[in-house]
């Protein structure tokens, strides 16, 4: 073979290896340049999976698990992720939404205390509310000290995400809260009586 | 085709791998692999650009990632009227308020909405030369060292910040040329405040004096802002005064209270690094380099030291005397027992400030 078939040969090898054999479809872009061709993808959002994470789904909501001391949240007694008996549970959401004058609502995580064993959780339940310190959920959000309000029957709720109605009917969801929560309880000077709720 | 024709066709041929992309080149073509995710963007974080305005100004604006003040909810922005945002074609819980009436003043606007709101940053300091200076018994004016700016900003080329004296200008170094501004961003969180009422009353039956102090709880700015947290940008970011609980001893100061009612917390500083040889006096344009400077990267949630105890009864505080030694020395001790109540509310009061931690 002469030496300038080989180096043809050797030629269209290089050719070949640096062929660019693939359709361009979404998320795929190259740029030609004297100097070679850039390609570049469209990097997708990361996974991020976290506690409480919402998926709307319907007239209904599911989340990922998540916890306030430990103590599993849960939608009608079902944890969020589900048990043996019961698959992932839903929460269904009120028609209309319960929003604020903004449109603007909450998924809230709503917990109920034990005074007889230190302000123990001994439920937490997921709920829908337009004000998660009022005690039917209504009306815009009025807290001018922070924290959690307490509520009757040693209730307080706490939100793991936000919705947005849109002029078109649309919900956008977004999700303040990632981690699971630690709460606790400041008392009035009497020791007894809940004047605030901290969850962190 | 010549070789170097042939050369030159396999030069435009090569593959460079770009964003998010990996390579493997094979003799039968090369691999391409899409990898990886989008940047993560947290709460709070900037992206700033530049607009140029129909009158050719440019004009930086920054776009800050939805972020979270709990209680509450997600922070506003305050716009303009001239905001295409408020347009009744548009579609958006904020147009829907304003298509029956054309927005005239400045609306507040969540970060959440859609179309999304930004900040313009139209106020910068410039953080290599002094801004402060003092004058000497000898007539001298010395200048403070400037502020200065993260090391990182040395590698770009950026003048040297001024260690102050005599000059306050920034120093010269010919390899350092580009021009430095900042501006930060700062969230106001509205929230309850105290102060104390003090009154004075005479007990008209052993012509004593009594005094009585309480604290009072206040939300109006609460109310008045509807409780929302709101982004704004600032040449620089200053604490808000707090309530005056440190060393005021004159009569009446200590109850006057400045309680500014709200929270501020700094979120960001944007530094925007000019081209080589800019002028010392030029502001950023749309040939500046943004380069944001986080503080806070997750959602906020916050509550006052203290929270309104409706419980507590309002202070008295009186000297109790022998009925027979009241009118004798009530008067005297009228003027120290004012200094005493002063004194107590001094130590009683409660300070509203709130602090925050992230989640």
């Amino acid at each position: 073979m002469s030496p300038g078939i080989a180096l043809l040969r050797q030629f269209k090898q290089r050719a070949r290896a640096s062929q660019l054999a693939f359709a361009r479809n979404s998320g795929t872009r190259v740029r030609s340049t004297p100097f070679g061709q850039i390609v570049r993808f469209s990097g997708g959002s990361a996974n991020f999976s976290h506690p409480w994470l919402p998926t709307l789904s319907g007239n209904g909501c599911t989340f990922q698990q998540g916890h306030v001391n430990n103590f599993p949240a849960t939608i009608k007694g079902v944890p969020l992720d589900g048990d043996d008996s019961n698959p992932q549970p839903i929460l269904e959401l009120p028609n209309p939404l319960m929003l604020d004058t903004s449109n603007r609502g909450f998924l809230c995580v709503e917990v109920t205390c034990d005074p007889a064993h230190d302000w123990s959780i001994i439920k937490a339940e997921m709920v829908q509310v337009a004000n998660p310190d009022a005690e039917d959920g209504s009306g815009d959000v009025y807290n001018p000290t922070g924290a959690a309000k307490p509520l009757k029957n040693n209730r307080a709720r706490w939100p793991v995400a936000l919705l947005r109605q849109r002029a078109d009917d649309r919900i956008d969801i977004y999700e303040p809260v990632h981690f699971d929560l630690t709460h606790r309880v400041k008392f009035f000077p009497d020791n007894t009586t809940p004047q605030r709720h901290f969850f962190y | 085709m010549t070789r170097r024709e042939y050369e030159d066709h396999i030069r435009a041929r090569t593959i460079r791998p770009g964003l998010f992309c990996q390579q493997v080149n094979t003799p039968f073509g090369a691999k391409l692999r899409g990898y990886g995710h989008a940047e993560w963007k947290h709460p709070w974080q900037v992206t700033c650009d530049c607009a140029l305005l129909p009158d050719g100004t440019p004009q930086w604006r920054a776009t800050i990632e939805p972020g979270f003040s709990l209680p509450g909810g997600d922070a506003y922005i305050t716009m303009q009227p001239d905001w295409e945002g408020f347009d009744p074609g548009v579609s958006n819980e904020v147009s829907i308020k304003s298509s029956k009436d054309r927005v005239t003043s400045p609306t507040p606007v969540p970060l959440t909405n859609d179309p999304v709101p930004y900040l313009v940053i139209d106020g910068w300091r410039n953080p290599a030369v002094s801004t402060s200076l003092k004058a000497t018994d000898s007539g001298d004016i010395i200048y403070d060292a400037a502020e200065g700016y993260p090391p990182y900003f040395q590698q770009l080329g950026v003048v040297p910040p001024s260690k102050g004296g005599e000059n306050g200008d920034a120093a010269y170094d010919p390899s350092r040329t580009c021009q430095i501004r900042a501006a930060d961003i700062v969230l106001t969180q509205p929230r309850m405040g105290t102060s104390l009422d003090y009154t004075s009353s005479l007990n008209l039956a052993v012509g004593q004096p009594i005094q009585t102090v309480q604290t009072l709880f206040s939300d109006a700015n609460y109310a008045a802002t509807a409780g929302r947290a709101t982004l704004t940008a600032v040449g620089k970011f200053s604490p808000p005064q707090a309530a005056s609980a440190d060393t005021q001893t004159l009569f009446g100061l200590l109850l006057q209270g400045n309680d500014p009612e709200y929270e501020q917390w700094h979120i960001a500083t944007v530094w925007m690094v000019s081209p080589p040889g800019a002028d010392p006096a030029s502001n950023p344009d749309q040939t500046w380099t943004p380069h944001p400077q986080h503080f806070v990267f997750w959602n906020i949630m916050w509550a006052t030291a203290i929270a309104e105890d409706k419980t507590s009864a309002p202070a008295q505080l009186s000297i109790p005397l022998p009925p027979e030694d009241q009118l004798l020395i009530g008067s005297a001790v009228a003027l120290s027992s004012e200094a005493l109540s002063e004194l107590s509310a001094l130590l009683d009061m409660g300070s509203a400030r709130a602090s925050y931690w992230t989640l």
